[in-house]
């Protein structure tokens, strides 16, 4: 308990100086500081500044005395706990004692001092200090440990508090990423529901179009059907019509008085029924390709000899056209249908007759051709304008130059020669110029039989 | 004097050719149709037969079968006659000649002399 303590102070005040110097004395060897103060007032002036663990104050002392001083200490906040021990004369009355009492003593040392007795007391004092010191740095430990765990818990609240915001944020960017989701998820879904709708007007198209084409096809049926009748039951009473008039040319013909009129009038009906006939047989055609009953038969046949027997036929009442025959004279025989190259050739040498308005000559010019007969038919009509080309062999096409001329026809006739020609593994050309005349050149296969027809 | 026997139900063409054939010299049968024109072949032994092919009931094609299979009949010359196109069942047929419709009473007349002589 007697170590040593230079923190520890302890003031001393007694207006004698020999005083001081033997407490002086007697505390150096408990090793604290000791103060000195002469008088209360420079007591008092200390006090101001430095705390102590006791303060000796002797009672008798001039100016303020002891009991004075002790009450100025006691009235300072600073020294009001600071204990203090009055030292006193022996012969002290009981009231003096009680007086040092009130005014804030809490011991008495009577002089002359038993150092003995001086130790202990200061002792106890400096180990109250020191006690109170300790309570008071705890205290300061404690507060400085409350402290710093409030501002521990003011950190770890500032951490909550940025972690709650930083998990706000985080919410809020999961709602606003949630919000973009499903908005994404509205639009992909309107997309679909798009799409959907343009595969549904699609498949409603695709409906559409079917039934369109199924009644465009059932109505193609209809017309081919009423074709074929309609021209089977126009053969009938025509087949009827046809043969009385030729048979009444005949009978007229052996009578020598018939009249010149009543002739001509006969050969005019003769002559139109023949050609409603051939009409007929045209739409006929017509009717038999696009069903694909257009069949031909196969014999070996030369067509030169088809070509003279027809060149023969038109020439016959001709008066602006003539018709001229270019050949070698070497056989050019295919394996084909007579009756339907007669047609074919009928068909070309015909239309360029009828494509001639003005006259001039036809030139039909037939020879081999590597292994083939190649059949052209030249004319100096009118010739086909560019734009119509591509057009001429579709079934009722006509030329608008050929309608503004008045030149008859349905527009049957290459459609036929094209069906005919290709149902012989042949082909049709055409080399055409507005008013530059045409020519028409057929290609057949030439045939590989052995011999002549 | 050879006899030639007519067969088509279209009496117009019937009775036309009949004036024709019976101005040029033959003599002529006719039926209105194929059973009918059978019967009668039968019954007169033509020299030739003339006949319409789309026929009801007894056809042109079933009654050239039918002359064929007939012993007395079967040399008889037939020609067929049609509306329609002459088609690789006709070419298939053993018939003497085929005829289309409307005709050219030349060509008919010229086709049945050749025949006959």
């Amino acid at each position: 308990m007697n170590h040593t303590d230079p923190n520890v102070q302890i003031l001393l005040v007694d207006d004698r100086p020999e005083n001081l110097l033997a407490l002086e004395a007697l505390l150096k060897p408990l090793g604290h500081t000791l103060v000195r103060a002469t008088s209360g007032r420079e007591a008092l002036k200390i006090l101001l500044n430095h705390d102590f663990a006791v303060i000796l104050l002797d009672v008798q002392m001039p100016g303020i005395d002891g009991f004075e001083t002790a009450e100025l200490i006691r009235g300072r906040e600073r020294s009001q706990n600071t204990p203090i021990v009055f030292l006193t004369a022996v012969n002290t009355s009981e009231h003096h004692v009680f007086r040092g009492y009130e005014v804030g003593a809490v011991d008495y040392l009577l002089k002359p001092i038993v150092p003995a007795i001086l130790l202990s007391k200061v002792s106890v004092f400096v180990d109250l200090y020191k006690k109170n010191q300790k309570v008071s740095q705890q205290a300061a430990q404690l507060e400085r440990t409350v402290a710093e765990l409030e501002r521990e818990i003011e950190r770890r609240q500032e951490t909550e508090r940025a972690l709650r915001a930083a998990h706000e944020d985080l919410e809020l960017r999961v709602r606003e990423r949630t919000a973009d989701l499903s908005t994404a998820n509205a639009a992909l879904r309107h997309e679909i529901a798009v799409r959907q709708r343009a595969e549904q007007d699609l498949a409603e198209a695709l409906h559409r179009e079917q039934e369109a084409r199924h009644e465009a096809e059932a109505a193609v049926r209809v017309r081919d059907h009423f074709l074929a009748v309609a021209s089977h039951e126009l053969k009938t009473p025509l087949t009827a019509i046809y043969g009385n008039v030729q048979l009444l040319r005949r009978r007229l013909a052996q009578d020598d008085r018939i009249d010149e009129r009543n002739r001509r009038s006969i050969n005019v009906a003769v002559e139109q029924t023949a050609r409603l006939s051939r009409m007929i047989e045209m739409l006929l055609d017509i009717s038999r390709i696009q069903t694909g009953m257009l069949t031909i038969s196969r014999a070996a046949l030369d067509i030169g000899t088809v070509l003279r027997r027809v060149a023969h036929e038109l020439e016959t009442g001709l008066e602006r056209h003539r018709i001229e025959l270019i050949t070698r004279g070497e056989p050019l025989v295919v394996d084909g249908d007579e009756l339907r190259l007669e047609q074919v050739l009928h068909n070309l040498i015909n239309n360029a007759i009828k494509y001639s308005p003005g006259g001039g000559t036809v030139s039909v010019c037939a020879e081999h051709r590597d292994s083939q007969v190649v059949v052209a038919v030249r004319d100096e009509g009118i010739g086909i304008p560019a734009s119509a080309l591509p057009f001429i062999f579709e079934h009722f096409y006509r030329a608008d130059n050929a309608d503004r001329r008045n030149i008859d026809g349905m527009g049957i006739g290459l459609y036929v020669v094209q069906e005919v020609v290709a149902l012989h593994g042949g082909r049709v050309e055409v080399r055409s110029a507005e008013g530059a005349g045409s020519t028409f050149t057929i290609c057949l296969p030439a045939s590989t039989a052995n011999g002549g027809p | 004097m050879a006899t030639i026997l007519i067969i088509d139900d279209e009496t117009s063409v019937a009775t036309l050719l009949a004036e024709l054939l019976d101005e040029e010299g033959y003599s002529v049968v006719i039926a209105f149709d194929g059973s009918d024109g059978l019967a009668r072949a039968r019954a007169v032994r033509p020299d030739l037969i003339l006949s319409d092919v789309m026929m009801p009931g007894l056809d042109g094609y079933a009654l050239v079968q039918a002359i064929a299979a007939d012993p007395d009949l079967q040399d008889t010359p037939i020609v067929l006659m049609s509306a329609g196109p002459a088609g690789p069942k006709a070419a298939a047929l053993p018939v003497a000649g085929f005829i289309s419709k409307p005709f050219l009473l030349d060509h008919v007349v010229t086709l049945i002399q050749h025949l006959l002589t």
